[in-house]
């Protein structure tokens, strides 16, 4: 962009030809009062406040927010003119503002207060009626108050341009002008929390958050969102270490401000009353709440009893850097014969198959190539209910940047409405399609220079199995769909392609993820990866290389099975919930019934704990603090924003008490915060050769199923945690079947009937909910609910689910 | 493909002859003569049909010259020719600010996309009828064959002509007329054998006053609330569906064929220097004549009321003209020999506006006039900005104190403070215009405004000036 001189309050300044005057002003140091402007958005110019006096040629005041720069422009942004025009338009926005200050839930932070405490307003009484609105209740998180809004319109706004939901609009004209749902129906959006935290006022409030806390008595803590691997910044306002608010600053990364449903009202399951406040020892069959000293005693008893081989070790990918690896440390220092994580979603995709083509398991996009890419394509799975933000900025990308998205998900939800091209192929399907957009590549000359990378001719030898017509078979899409998605390929200089893993995704994770990475390495420096785990440090443990002795893996193989199987283990839980969260087919129950002794440390008494014989409280979420790194590798921090309730111990305390039993010592925290980031910093930079090898033959014609299982997640969550929350179990579309009102009728399924859904001899009972976004020959549940779910269906390596429907009385 | 010699086109030519024939011998509707006093002053040249065609049918548009444009700037085959026509013609857009209309053409041509649209504004924000509306109604076809050359002369495939949904008639006959062009092959594809590609789809709006803002009108179509956005982009470069885009006046475009037919000459050698041609009006009021009428620019007010219009009715006088609805403003009789022109009507602090010319009777009060149209205005605020969503209802309520008799001479102040901070702080021009009527209204009327303050009263007796509770 040409730089030109412009003059701001008389100093002569150089600036871009054509950027907006309020970024330059800004970044000058120069402050400029808004409240209808955000960065996110498209330039507004509604509050005229950001007006500016334009000192030479035309004069006038003009808005710097959406005013452009030209070359020789002189503007003043504090004269007389302009902060008479401030102190009028400020006057006319309170005069139509519910005035109730002193008891306004925003008391101690209102932008309008604070501008009308800089500019004041004229003392001319001007005659007006304030417009007084029928009170409405639309939604039991969102509190709407009319007669305090100013039409900023930045909740619609961000709503439309930024979220791609439009659940709210303005309506009306005039003085009557307010925001409303679609008719003033009930609210019914994606609960991201985003118009509320844009408000400058009291206009939009939320009712877990309406705190009488002044703000000059809360502390504030940004922290790390804990529940994706999206790594989104989140601030808290605590109060006796409790948060007050949770919301996120506009200026945060990666996220820019934006929240989901989890990330911004997730956070009442700490508080959650059936958190476990103190540890439990099985006596006479029972589990009996007790102390720490006598729960570590037992322990040590029963450590002391056996071999330290019979120690085998299970935790979840949600712990941070520094408590993982003190747990690896004390178990290889103790001679446990295997410590390892559970079935996560992506492990496999980015151990087994990312791992060995880029020589380590990581991705090589970072969230902010998804604006800046030429192409994104998302494949497997649509990242809506997984990954929201990943979502909100490929609607972004969509919308704002009129940038191309290619979506390929057999069961595509929220982001197709609004992808360039959605393509529909059968369950599972995505590495024929990888392997098959490589054939083309190739045969359009795009992969030339991947010749030179290790063992590509066997790679090369294998995809010339995809002919167009062969991939076509596999997948079920038609040669002109997946030679158009190639010439897409071909015709971007920068290509970011988009894995998510859930749970119950169908497909392979590991040769999916190999075959994507494969391709994405022979595009060379034209593409790049991201793979999205489902839980926040993944990305994190395997930089650490946490976990040994299920042979060369950590996932739950034949080795780790075999392991687990064997006569009188020693097993110690962290975290790790296997009799409800994993596919029910590992028969994680016949574990544990084999198993000689079980620790579970855990938040809450979960199916697992109920068959332990000592079970520790833990620490969940924000109670924690450390590092975690997230699906983009970047490591972030993890605060602790409220405290654990009492009787609960830190996971680093428990792991460190338990190392005491076994009599081992760990090095001090210190020594773990050293040894962690120089893993990471090791992980993050180590340079190793790209090499391909060969990919499976492509994969037969999928067979006609008569009815599919979709396990994926419903809108705010796959349930492990997130059922424990009370706000988000009441948003959320209740855990029910999803079937299209064609195939219910097929059936003579009406809505609400309880339907037991069965497939290769197991089966469980739901809940019917005839929607209309339901295709037909496939059915949607959640994985994990309070009675089943999903997960005692499937099993994780399953392709796909035929599932028999039967009406039950 | 290879382009048929349009002028020659059978079909067109075959239909024109048979249908001139039928037309004399039926003759449907009485052609006006120029002996009539409404139209001996009257110059009609987007109006020329209207009331002597039976609009509903294409036969006797075509038996009137109708296409005949649209086939010689195909014939032409040059798209550039059409904008010369133009520009020579000195035509300029009928609303506002009068920006040229060759060269506004020209701007949506050079822009860059893929998909640009041409589009007809025929919203007014008027209750009720419109000077648009009316056209529209009268002579559909003149609209549509002028927003085919505008296609044809920016490269546009997709037309949009938007009409307040509640004009029943006008969208009636509008959508028979864009079914019939089509069937007769002037809308679709190949139009008249050429390659021109165009079809128009008739947007049924909400007939809000902000519509006849660009921006408000493009959010409008596109399928979102109508507020005005920020210039720049100019709709000329990221309009409708973010690719450039014309918008024209339907006045504007009727204008276009009989333009392009007589080579642009005949057109600029009407009106004044800087405002060629004519301008059409909805004139209304106390005169004895009322209805769609066209002045050649630079007309004397005075010539249209007296002459066209007849004088006062009912033997009533007329105390002054208001021009332009809402936005536009009040010119006592007294400056009545002001020409019609963009100069003139800009130097009196006045516009054009809606194309309205309402003669005001001696017994109508100017205060109860500018409240009820500040009324109209604050109800229309799209909303988007406080000065126009609060401003102008603030301002309501002192001109109401005003004929309630409660104001003050403070008031008075107030006002033009108000009006100061609108114009210079509003987004759009309807902000900006808003105090038009008031301002006007202040400059030559101020003694009335006074006599309901310190007198309490109101000198034609309209208002209640004993309170608004007594």
């Amino acid at each position: 962009m040409k730089m030109v001189p412009i003059t701001v309050n008389g100093r002569k300044l150089e600036a871009a030809e054509g950027e907006l005057l309020i970024h330059v002003v800004r970044a000058h140091g120069i402050s400029l009062p808004t409240l209808c402007h955000d960065d996110r958005l498209a330039p507004y110019g509604g509050c005229r406040l950001c007006v500016v006096e334009q000192v030479d040629g035309r004069g006038g005041l003009i808005p710097a927010c959406s005013t452009p720069v030209k070359l020789g422009m002189n503007i003043n942004t504090e004269s007389e003119a302009v902060t008479e025009a401030r102190r009028r338009q400020l006057q006319l926005l309170v005069l139509n503002h519910h005035m109730e200050c002193p008891v306004c839930v925003r008391r101690s932070d209102c932008r309008l207060q604070d501008l009308i405490f800089t500019y004041g307003i004229p003392d001319d009484n001007l005659p007006f009626e304030p417009t007084s609105f029928a009170p409405q209740e639309r939604s039991p998180v969102i509190c709407h108050d009319p007669d305090k809004c100013i039409i900023c319109g930045k909740c619609t706004r961000l709503c439309e341009e930024v979220q791609g939901v439009s659940a709210i609009s303005l309506v009306s004209r005039g003085v009557g002008t307010h925001i409303a749902t679609f008719q003033n129906q009930p609210l019914n959006c994606e609960f991201c929390g985003q118009c509320v935290n844009t408000c400058p006022v009291a206009a939009l409030t939320a009712r877990p958050y309406a705190s009488n806390v002044p703000i000059w008595l809360r502390e504030e803590v940004v922290t790390t969102c804990s529940f994706c691997s999206c790594g989104c910044q989140i601030r808290a306002q605590t109060y006796g270490g409790v948060p007050q608010t949770i919301d996120s600053a506009e200026d945060s990364r990666p996220n820019s401000g934006k929240l989901c449903a989890k990330g911004w009202l997730g956070w009442d399951l700490l508080a959650n009353p059936d958190r476990l406040t103190k540890p439990l020892v099985r006596r006479n069959g029972a589990l009996v709440e007790t102390d720490w000293e006598d729960a570590f005693s037992t322990i040590a008893k029963a450590l002391s009893r056996r071999p330290a081989q019979s120690l085998i070790g299970l935790s979840s990918a949600r712990f941070s850097c520094e408590d993982a690896y003190l747990l690896d440390r004390f178990m290889r220092d103790f001679g446990a014969s295997g410590l390892g994580l559970g079935p996560e979603p992506g492990l496999r995709a980015l151990q087994t198959g990312v791992g060995p083509v880029f020589g380590r398991p990581r991705s090589t996009a970072l969230l902010s190539d998804l604006r800046t890419a030429d192409l994104v394509v998302v494949l497997r799975a649509d990242p809506t209910a997984s990954h929201p933000l990943v979502k909100t900025e490929l609607v972004q990308r969509l919308i704002q940047d009129s940038k191309p998205v290619v979506m390929s998900c057999a069961f595509p939800t929220g982001l197709a409405d609004h992808a360039t091209k959605t393509l529909v192929p059968a369950p599972g399907r995505e590495a024929d399609l990888a392997c098959g957009l490589a054939h083309e590549l190739h045969a359009l000359g795009v992969l030339k220079e991947a010749t030179q990378l290790a063992r590509a001719p066997r790679w090369f030898e294998s995809i010339a199995a995809y002919e167009p017509a062969v991939t076509a078979a596999a997948t079920g899409l038609s040669v002109p769909a997946i030679r158009d998605l190639a010439r897409r390929i071909a015709d971007s200089r920068h290509t970011v392609f988009v894995l998510p893993t859930a749970r119950g995704i169908a497909g392979d994770e590991a040769i999916t993820g190999k075959t994507v990475a494969c391709l994405v390495a022979a595009l060379g420096t034209r593409a790049d990866l991201l793979v999205l785990p489902e839980r926040c440090n993944l990305q994190g443990h395997l930089d650490l290389e946490f976990g040994f002795g299920f042979g060369t893996a950590q996932q739950p193989t034949n080795a780790m099975r075999q392991t687990l199987s064997d006569d009188g283990n020693f097993l110690y839980l962290l975290g790790q919930d296997p009799v409800a969260g994993w596919p029910r087919r590992l028969g994680a129950r016949s574990f544990f019934e084999r198993a000689d002794f079980i620790v579970v440390q855990d938040a809450f008494l979960t199916e697992t704990a109920r068959l332990a014989d000592v079970v520790l409280p833990a620490t969940i979420l924000c109670e924690r603090k450390g590092t975690v790194v997230g699906a983009d590798g970047v490591a972030r921090e993890l605060k602790k924003v409220s405290t654990a309730p009492p009787g609960a111990l830190d996971d680093g305390q428990v792991i460190r008490r338990f190392a005491e039993c076994a009599g081992i010592s760990l090095p001090t925290d210190d020594e773990v915060r050293k040894e962690v980031a120089h893993r990471l910093e090791r992980a993050r930079t180590i340079h190793a050769d790209v090499r391909l090898s060969a990919v499976p033959r492509p994969s037969k014609e999928s067979p006609t199923l008569a009815l599919t299982l979709n396990a994926s997640p419903q809108l705010f969550h796959s349930g492990n945690v997130t059922q424990r929350s009370h706000m988000l179990s009441q948003l959320g579309p209740r855990t029910s079947l999803h079937i299209s009102p064609d195939e219910a009728a097929e059936r003579g399924i009406t809505d609400g009937d309880a339907v037991r859904v069965s497939s290769n001899g197991n089966d469980v009972l739901m809940r019917a909910c005839l929607d209309d976004a339901q295709r037909r020959g496939v059915v949607r549940m959640p994985w994990n609910t309070r009675n089943d779910g999903a997960a005692a269906l499937i099993d994780a390596e399953d392709e796909v689910i035929e599932v028999k429907l039967r009406r039950s009385s | 493909m290879t382009v048929a010699p349009i002028a020659d086109h059978p079909t067109l030519r075959l239909e024109r002859e048979k249908w001139r024939l039928l037309v004399q011998t039926r003759s449907t509707a009485p052609d006006v003569t120029d002996q009539q006093p409404f139209q001996r002053r009257q110059h009609r040249v987007a109006l020329r049909n209207c009331g002597s065609t039976r609009a509903d049918l294409i036969e006797e548009y075509i038996a009137r010259d109708g296409f005949e444009a649209l086939a010689l700037s195909l014939e032409h085959n040059d798209p550039t020719l059409t904008l010369e026509t133009l520009k020579r013609s000195g035509l300029r857009g009928r609303t506002g600010a009068g920006f040229p209309t060759g060269l506004k053409w020209q701007l949506v041509s050079e822009a860059s996309g893929n998909d640009r649209s041409v589009v007809c504004n025929a919203n007014e924000g008027g209750s009720g009828a419109t000077l648009s509306t009316l056209l529209i109604q009268n002579d559909p076809f003149t609209v549509i064959e002028g927003l085919t050359i505008a296609a044809f002369a920016v490269g546009s495939q997709h037309g949009y002509i938007s009409l307040p949904a509640d004009q029943d008639r006008a969208m009636k006959r509008l959508s028979r007329a864009v079914e019939q062009s089509r069937a007769h092959g002037l809308l679709g594809e190949n139009i008249l054998g050429s390659n021109l590609t165009f079809d128009i789809e008739v947007h049924p709006s909400s007939g809000a006053l902000v519509l006849r803002d660009e921006t408000a009108l493009i959010s409008s179509i596109e399928g979102r609330r109508a507020t005005p956005r920020p210039r720049p982009p100019f709709p000329s470069n990221h309009g409708l569906f973010a690719e450039p885009t014309l918008i024209c006046h339907a006045e504007t475009l009727a204008a276009v064929p009989p333009v392009i037919l007589d080579g642009g000459d005949d057109f600029s050698a009407i009106g004044t220097r800087h405002s060629c041609g004519t301008k059409a009006f909805f004139l209304t009021g106390c005169v004895q004549r009322t209805g769609l009428i066209e002045v050649p620019m630079g007309t004397p007010l005075r010539t249209v009321i007296t002459e066209i219009g007849g004088g006062p009715s009912n033997g009533s006088e007329i105390r002054a003209i208001q021009i332009g609805g809402p936005s536009g403003g009040f010119i006592p009789m007294s400056l009545a020999d002001t020409t019609i022109d963009y100069e003139s009507l800009h130097d009196l602090g006045v516009s054009m506006g809606s194309g309205t010319l309402t003669a005001i009777p001696a017994d109508a009060c100017i205060v109860d006039l500018v409240r009820f149209f500040m009324g109209t205005i604050s109800d229309e605020s799209c909303g988007k900005c406080p000065p126009c969503r609060i401003g102008t209802r603030v301002m309501l309520n002192i001109l109401e104190r005003i004929t309630n008799g409660e104001g003050t001479m403070n008031d008075l102040e107030l006002l033009k403070g108000l009006s100061a901070h609108i114009r210079s702080s509003s987004l759009c021009n309807l902000g900006q215009s808003s105090p038009n009527t008031l301002l006007s209204a202040l400059r030559h009327f101020q003694e009335e405004f006074e006599a309901h303050i310190t007198d309490r009263r109101c000198p034609a007796g309209i208002c209640n000036t004993r309170g608004a509770g007594r």
